[in-house]
């Protein structure tokens, strides 16, 4: 049968997932072609560190964003995060590994505060997570009015080790992507990937709809926990509004990734590759001598170009098979409707 | 106490209550047919019982257990298995998936075992004759009666002691296999409800019944006892003659059509040609998912068209096409804003200077409007997600003909509906096509298309199967084009 | 057969009391219990409360103050607030003030006539608006990502070509105009900036035609269509009009502060959602009034001069504010039965 052959094809390897793949190697085997430094390994390291906060953030991200939500409150709980260890480090500089542990809960008590406001009451994620952003930044704040502070090189060696030229950060990352492909084919991961393509159907086929939203952001918030760990160590300071870049960057990051903003499809995987692309555009335009300030406008341009290429590949499906009858009902209706009845 | 106990069961939607103390009572074993028009109630019965919803009062005993309201996973340990009509399988989930549920094959790390779930949902399916589905195929890539087979066969995995089948054969061509399957489910002491309004059916499948209208029983049946027409006005609540306003009676082909479609394709349709005439309702009547939606929606501009030409001669109309959709809610409604914004909306032009709207003149012609479709002023400033089905569909079909439209596009459009506003409907259908208009129709029900069109075309598989015309509009030959029983090409040509 | 002692009509449908119509009581709560009206009434309870930060509040001056500031915030916040009405979001809307700030400010220090000047930044920033429209109309990119790309890329924009000069002085004419220290009949003159474009930002969003797509286009999509709404051009419209709003709060910005950097705009992002939230406009659009939002954005701005005056830290006036975002959107949802979205 054709039709089983072609989406037995298409489940082992996702296009958005190789697209991001693709992405993230064009724009670093070009650094590596522009930038000869860039070619060692303490190089490759150095941006693995470099790129860590962004990769594990946008797991986060994008998995709330499968379920269909929006989660701002990843510049809180980084930021939050990233001004915890510092101030608490400073002060007890022995006790690390309980410090990391006290801020990874904080982050899955952010996360579970989100995600019940937004399923138990039926807010809207983006408002209740842009509610609990500005809180947390206040927070941050009280705790550390500005930028500074010192972190014990002890603390931030414990994210930057190197087992033999290889940063143990790459390992972490790679850990944290298995964990996410593993929970992607556990039954949490197709009820995610349900809620967000249709809720409804989900709720109405008897999946545990709302214990896996709830679920989402609570694991998005440990990652965001875990970014800011990660950003103190390449900063090694504190800086009550470390956060706010990350709000528009993960998002990026999470485009660059083919992650669908309207739910239901990417995989977090394909945004930590996005995230690699949009830590590596700035280095490439610097080994390209472009001036730094324009790397804003390729990485819009970049932006813009990976939304479009879904859209390519829409035409060229059309022009290969007769066309398919425009679905009427998106998806927006639909949420309407669910929420009148 | 029968073995499946539905007591008294009652919910209310705002204005509207879709059940008054239901009452439902089945044996161990028994297929109950479950009669009653679109909005009677059927559905959200139904939603009761898979613990969507929480009704107001009322009470469900399974076999001696009271089963917890608004608690899906509780009306699924209760053995309650359910198919609902609108279908409701995430799209990107797979078919071994949505079959497997409840038993999904996990490895020892608690992932979903591919494999082992492929091979489950293999014998799954031969278990219910259905070997011909392919289990790793995509919810969305199937086509609509696979998908409600899929579901079907997912409600009856859970049904341990209940299955109720929402009109499982509006999108399944076939009844043979369904039946076949109902009948060993029930052999094995499951009873079912099956709700339907399709008469033969429940003739041939129950051995009881129940009628509901307006959310309350008006009325059980025995298989064979009752006739056609009794279990009609039952569900309709009154004589079913009379109900439609007079055709127009000159035959008018000479003049010349108003719309004019030639060679058109556009999803499902290919190649299709036929006119419209002044003063004429062309009815159209296909099963589910034969290409009738894409026809209309190309039409209204919608659905993109892929080749050929339409042709509509405006006159004094002021656009081509306006269109009454399917989804009266999701597809034609602004549900927050009221009936005034509703009603107003398309034509902002009337009722604004220089770009600023005018309360006053919103306000006039909303309420004239309102008189044209009978609706009563007092809804004007209400949210119209507040009306009933009937006073939603109202605001519509208003809004609808404030586009003053040379061709009048229905898309079932008396879906949902209570019955007066039925007949009030058919009313106007009739009066904007005696104003010169044209009037395209498409119903699920084909009565309703022999009672109001002068003229219906058959569709099946994205082609016109037949052309019925006078005296020759009747159900039987209407429904033998819409199910392509014979060819009726010859009669094409005419069009 | 009915056992129920309602009245019935002939199809047998039980008539109803509607909670919705009746008694003078019920609209009474029903009033009271719309978003825009419990704003209102915390803004205004908010002055006599201002004793308990400072033993100066409430006065005249507060009252003034609230005023001038608050332009800013009313003036941005409408064009956000449009966007969002349509389900969309203007992230781009920091880097458009700063073309409006930067562009009005450049263009008068090379000698053109102030008046010039303005309008040539106020097209500017309608261009980057109608790009955005554009590109959520019809590529059908989500607006979020769209916009943040365009102020991405206008950003950047901004800081290449601005290189060397980065600040930009503001023509006298504009700084006497928007600085609060001149007035006009008594009353300073950004407060009457602030009436006159509160009230043409109201005319557009709740009394005119393109008001009226907006808010269809924000409920569905589809319906609009169905219901010969043009959602293209409205998007566009809507698009275009939030940048020229930006635009506009951008050049009043570069007069009151005298000057401007190409970070003016950053701090009016976050601000510019609040103060929508908080005037109980949804955020997936479809529903608000400019009312509400006007209402969001004083009281928003009266909490920072508050919050300022009693010393508190930066720290304490975001938790507030965060605060105050959770508390509307829940008072939103319980008050969602009583009242529906009113134009």
């Amino acid at each position: 049968m054709t039709i089983s052959t072609i989406s037995a094809r298409r489940r082992r390897i996702s296009g958005e997932l190789v697209a991001a793949v693709v992405i993230f190697v064009v724009i670093y085997s070009l650094l590596l072609a522009v930038a000869p430094f860039e070619r060692n390994l303490y190089s490759f390291s150095n941006f693995v560190v470099l790129m860590m906060p962004l990769a594990v953030a946008v797991i986060g991200t994008s998995t709330v964003l499968i379920t269909g939500g929006f989660d701002l409150s990843v510049a809180g709980t980084l930021g939050l995060s990233n001004v915890l260890a510092t101030v608490l480090t400073s002060a007890y500089p022995d006790m690390g590994v309980p410090i990391t542990i006290g801020i990874l809960g904080l982050g899955l008590v952010v996360g579970l505060f989100n995600g019940v406001l937004i399923v138990l009451l039926g807010l809207q994620s983006i408002a209740v997570t842009l509610a609990s952003y500005i809180c947390m930044t206040g927070v941050a704040l009280i705790l550390l009015p500005a930028p500074g502070g010192s972190v014990p090189i002890e603390f931030t060696s414990m994210f930057k080790l190197s087992v033999g030229g290889f940063p143990a950060a790459l390992g972490a990352l790679i850990v944290l992507c298995l964990l996410w492909a593993y929970l992607s084919r556990t039954r949490f991961g197709t009820t995610l990937f349900s809620i967000g393509s249709d809720r409804q159907a989900a709720v109405i086929s008897g999946m545990l709809v709302r214990a896996t939203e709830v679920g989402a952001y609570a694991f998005a918030g440990v990652m965001y926990a875990i970014a800011g760990l990660f950003l103190t160590a390449v900063t090694a300071s504190g800086d009550p509004n470390a956060g706010f870049p990350f709000l528009l960057t993960s998002f990026a990051a999470v485009a660059l990734g083919l992650v669908s903003f309207r739910g239901g499809k990417g995989s977090a995987i394909g945004a930590v590759f996005g995230a690699g692309s949009l830590i590596a555009l700035p280095k490439l335009l610097f080994g390209l001598r472009i001036q730094d300030f324009w790397s804003g406008a390729i990485l819009g341009i970049t932006i813009l170009l990976a939304l479009s290429l879904p859209l390519l590949s829409h035409v060229a499906k059309r022009r290969r098979r007769r066309p398919a009858a425009a679905a009427v009902t998106d998806t927006r209706s639909r949420k309407d409707l669910a929420d009148v009845e | 106490m029968a073995f499946v106990e539905i007591q008294n069961v009652s919910k209310r939607f705002g204005a509207t209550r879709a059940l008054q103390r239901t009452s439902l009572a089945l044996d161990r074993g028994e297929i109950h047919g479950l009669l009653g028009e679109n909005g009677a109630g059927k559905s959200t019965l139904m939603k009761v019982l898979s613990g969507v919803i929480t009704p107001d009062e009322g009470t469900v005993v399974i076999d001696g257990e009271m089963l917890q309201h608004g608690d899906p996973k509780a009306a699924r340990e209760a053995g309650i298995g359910i198919a609902f009509q609108e279908l409701s399988s995430p799209p990107n989930i797979s078919v071994a998936m949505k079959l497997c549920l409840r038993d999904t094959p996990k490895n020892v790390l608690g992932m979903i075992a591919q494999k082992r779930l492929m091979s489950h949902a293999r014998t799954v399916l031969d278990e219910y004759h259905a070997p011909y589905i392919p289990v790793d195929a995509l919810i969305s890539e199937v086509d609509l009666a696979t998908k409600q087979q899929i579901e079907i066969i997912a409600g009856m995995r859970d049904a341990k002691r209940l299955l109720v089948l929402d009109e499982p054969t509006a999108a399944l061509p076939d009844t043979a296999w369904l039946f076949a399957r109902m009948r060993h489910l029930a052999a094995q002491g499951t009873s079912i409800i099956y709700i339907s309004h399709k008469l033969k059916e429940i003739e041939e499948i129950c051995s009881q019944g129940t009628v509901i209208r307006n959310g309350r029983n008006v009325g059980n049946f025995k298989a064979g006892q009752e006739s056609e027409k009794e279990l009609v006005e039952l569900m309709i609540g009154r004589s079913f003659e009379h109900t439609y306003p007079e055709k127009r009676d000159a035959d008018v082909r000479a003049v010349e059509p108003i719309v004019m479609v030639n060679r058109l394709s556009a999803g499902k349709v290919e190649d299709v040609s036929f006119s419209i005439y002044p003063g004429e309702v062309l009815g159209v009547a296909a099963l589910e998912g034969q290409g009738q939606h894409d026809l209309f929606y190309a039409l209204a501009g919608i659905t993109p068209r892929t080749g050929g030409q339409v042709q509509i001669t405006r006159g004094s109309a002021r656009r081509d096409t306006a269109l009454v959709p399917e989804e009266r809610k999701a597809e034609a409604l602004f549900l927050q804003l009221s009936s005034l914004f509703n009603l107003t909306v398309s034509t902002l032009a009337d009722l604004s200077r220089a770009g600023l709207v005018s309360k006053k003149r919103e306000r006039a012609l909303g309420t004239a409007r309102a008189d044209g479709v009978h609706l009563p002023h007092t809804m004007l400033d209400k949210p119209v997600s507040a009306l009933s089905g009937g006073n939603q569909q109202k605001v519509v079909f208003g809004r609808a003909l404030s586009q003053d439209p040379a061709c009048l596009i229905l898309f079932d459009p008396t879906r949902g509906v209570d019955v007066p506003t039925k007949v009030e409907l058919y009313d106007l259908i009739r009066s904007y096509a005696q104003s010169g208009r044209a009037v395209l129709m498409y119903s699920t029900e084909i009565p309703e298309l022999v009672g109001v069109c002068d003229r219906v075309l058959s569709m099946h598989s994205g082609q016109f199967t037949g052309e019925f015309t006078g005296s020759l509009v009747s159900e039987t030959d209407i429904l033998r084009g819409a199910l392509n029983l014979e060819s009726m090409s010859a009669q094409r040509g005419t069009l | 057969m009915s056992n129920n002692t309602l009245p019935t009509d002939q199809t047998g449908t039980t008539i109803l009391p509607d909670p919705r119509q009746e008694s003078v009581p019920r609209r009474i709560g029903a009033f009271f219990a719309q978003p825009v009206v419990i704003v209102w009434i915390i803004l205004v309870l908010m002055f006599p409360l201002s004793r308990i930060v400072s033993p100066n509040f409430p006065s005249l001056g507060q009252l003034e103050s609230t005023l001038i500031l608050g332009l800013f915030l009313v003036v941005v916040a409408f064009g956000q607030g449009f966007v969002i009405l349509t389900g969309g979001f203007d992230l781009s809307l920091p880097q458009t003030i700063a073309l409006g700030a930067f562009l009005t400010g450049y263009l008068a220090n090379t000698g053109w006539p102030v008046m010039g000047a303005i309008v040539a930044a106020t097209i500017g920033c309608a261009l980057i608006g109608l790009i955005n429209g554009l590109l959520v109309a019809h590529a059908k990119f989500p607006p979020f990502i769209v916009t943040l790309a365009t102020g991405s890329i206008l950003g950047s924009v901004l800081l290449g070509v601005s290189r060397g000069t980065p600040a930009q002085p503001s023509p006298a004419a504009l700084s006497s105009l928007f600085s609060g220290k001149e007035s006009f009949l008594g009353v300073p003159t950004p407060i009457w900036a602030l009436v006159i474009f509160a009230l043409i930002a109201y005319l557009i969003q709740m009394r005119s035609t393109i008001g009226r797509r907006t808010f269809a286009v924000g409920n569905s999509e589809i319906a609009s269509r169905v219901a010969g709404v043009p959602v293209s051009s409205t998007l566009i419209i809507v698009y275009t009009i939030a940048g020229i709003s930006s635009g506009l709060a951008g050049i009043m910005l570069l007069g009151y502060s005298s000057g401007a950097d190409l970070n003016i705009g950053a701090s009016w992002l976050l601000p510019s959602i609040t103060a929508v939230v908080v005037g109980g406009s949804a955020i997936r659009g479809g529903a608000g009034s400019y009312a509400g939002t006007i209402g969001g954005a004083l009281l928003l701005t009266v909490l920072g001069i508050d919050i300022s005056a009693a010393g508190f830290s930066e720290g304490v006036k975001q938790i507030l504010y965060g605060v105050i975002i959770l508390i509307a959107l829940i008072a939103a949802r319980l008050g969602k039965d009583t009242g529906a979205a009113r134009i």
